[in-house]
């Protein structure tokens, strides 16, 4: 077998102990994405040019997400690039910094809403990640346990996402409406559906190899479901 | 996000009845969440939401009929016209052109070839232009209609906010579209079939021009008639003689005739004779007639 076709293996086509060394590495991608992105949020949370930031993309929503989407779009497309490591490092680098400066209005809406409520604002991004871990684990077990292929999701997947993006726009345009608790709890329901889809897509369609790749689609649904279990903690009495 | 190899994707269906029911009570939880946003507080705004969805399945399939328009207006062949994902609802045929209305309209596809080389550049912008150029002009009249102060202001009138999110509808289509880039692997947007078109070769074109006439000796060789797929492929060869894939359909044709031999050889000639950019396109199609031979009984 050559070189490339092997590197081009997917991971239902691989080895047993290929599949697990595989699978290894995406977590452990995952957990430094995430390690590095709370190291960023907290840097940025306590520093004045993040508190700045914060306040100045809070008033341009727009040009944030059009720039968020646009990082996004190049992430994956980098961290796809087998055979450049960089180039795929690159782009998971990209990513976490893209979602860590996403997070910083939301972050100082919480602790105003903390201070209002005479709560710390550690307590409650605390139940937020603790929240957002244990779906994530509980799902991610499930899709790892019982070896179910769920991509079949990824239609409905596609159509429900597309509803919500038109939402966010209208409400984006028609200043008078807020999204509120209903379409968050919306938005943590279909993130936990791409976190089976994702799982179960990894352990087959996934080539082997691609593990940054990977880690870069399970964090950028674990970081927008820490988004609204966190709108959802903190609009909570 | 990210989207595995088409290629090696498994077709994402829900093929047995739990996975049914499943996608069912999944897409019922989050259809439903999204409703009660909506209609917790009915006001014009809100539903300025469902609006917009109306309109951008309406603007979804005037956007393909525009690139059709536009395209038999230059003088090149429609083929095919696709609005939708998911299940097909209707097929039928408008002036000659098969058209395939599908259950969820957000997407479409216009399948177009030209029939000549005369500016085939231009015209390829004109068609891709096309699309988005009915959506903005849509959101431009609207805004004539309304004024720009009335469009961007919150309104207590339903008929506004209907207008508004249509004009949204349009100008978000239009706005994604003509961003430049490749969704997936052989899919540009319109913007980048834009940017594209001027540096596009006469060959790509002549291609395209091929494509109804290799089809058909495909069609022949699969219904097993490989003397009338090399009479289509000769006369092909004699347009365009350095078409790979007129010369790969020659030689299947020869194979099912029996000179498999002689069709190697004649196809390895013409593999050592192509461009160094298409060497690698060669290897790949001589190593797939290797293949078709040794596949043979």
């Amino acid at each position: 077998m050559s070189y490339v076709s092997y590197q081009t293996r997917m991971a239902a086509q691989a080895t047993v102990n290929e599949r697990v060394e595989f699978l290894k590495k995406v977590y452990l991608h995952l957990g430094g994405a995430i390690l590095g992105w709370i190291a960023l949020m907290t840097v940025l949370y306590n520093s004045s040019f993040g508190q700045n930031l914060a306040f100045s993309l809070a008033k341009n929503w727009i040009v944030l997400m059009i720039a968020f989407m646009a990082a996004g779009h190049f992430a994956s497309k980098w961290a796809f690039q087998m055979g450049n490591p960089t180039k795929q490092y690159l782009g998971l680098g990209l990513y976490v910094v893209a979602q860590a400066v996403i997070f910083m209005p939301l972050l100082m809406y919480v602790k105003a809403i903390a201070a209002s409520k005479g709560v710390a604002v550690t307590n409650m991004i605390g139940s937020a990640g603790i929240i957002t871990g244990v779906t994530f684990g509980g799902l991610t077990l499930t899709a790892l346990v019982s070896k179910k292929d769920f991509s079949f999701l990824g239609r409905a997947l596609q159509l429900l996402s597309f509803a919500a993006l038109g939402m966010i726009i209208v409400s984006w345009v028609f200043s008078g409406v807020q999204l509120g608790d209903f379409f968050a709890m919306a938005m943590v329901v279909l993130m936990g559906g791409y976190v089976l889809y994702y799982t179960s897509t990894i352990m087959r369609q996934f080539p082997i190899g691609s593990h940054v790749a990977a880690s870069l689609a399970l964090f950028s649904t674990i970081a927008t479901m820490f988004y609204y279990v966190l709108m959802l903690v903190s609009s909570r009495d | 996000m990210f989207s595995p190899d088409k290629d090696n994707a498994k077709e994402q269906k829900a093929e047995t009845s739990g996975e049914r029911v499943f996608i069912t009570i999944f897409t019922g939880i989050v259809c439903g969440l999204l409703a009660l946003e909506i209609f917790q507080d009915v006001t014009p705004s809100r539903l300025a939401m469902v609006w917009f969805f109306l309109a951008y399945f309406a603007l979804t399939a005037l956007h393909e009929i525009a690139h059709a328009l536009v395209a038999r207006l230059v003088g090149w062949a429609v083929v095919g016209l696709k609005v939708g994902i998911g299940p097909i609802i209707t097929r039928s045929v408008w002036f000659g052109v098969p058209v395939e209305w599908r259950l969820f309209p957000i997407v479409g596809l216009v399948e177009v070839l030209p029939k000549n080389l005369q500016s085939p550049r231009l015209k390829n912008a004109c068609i891709y232009a096309a699309g988005p150029g009915v959506e903005l002009l849509i959101a431009g009249l609207l805004t004539a209609y309304l004024g720009w102060d009335t469009m961007l202001s919150p309104t207590d009138s339903y008929v506004v906010a209907g207008l508004q999110a249509t004009a949204l509808a349009a100008v978000f289509g239009a706005g994604f579209n003509l961003i430049p880039f490749s969704p997936q692997p052989g899919v540009v947007t319109d913007g980048l079939g834009i940017c594209l078109s001027p540096f596009l070769t006469d060959e790509h074109f002549k291609r395209l021009m091929a494509q109804p006439a290799l089809d058909q000796g495909r069609r022949l060789l699969e219904m097993g008639d490989p003397k009338g797929a090399k009479t289509i492929f000769n006369d092909l060869l004699i347009h365009c003689p350095m078409l790979l894939e007129a010369h790969m359909g020659l030689a299947r044709a020869q194979v099912d005739l029996g000179h498999a031999e002689y069709a190697l050889m004649e196809f390895r000639n013409v593999v050592q004779a192509l461009p160094d950019s298409e060497q690698e396109r060669g290897q790949i199609a001589l190593q797939q007639l290797r293949d078709y031979i040794k596949d043979k009984p």
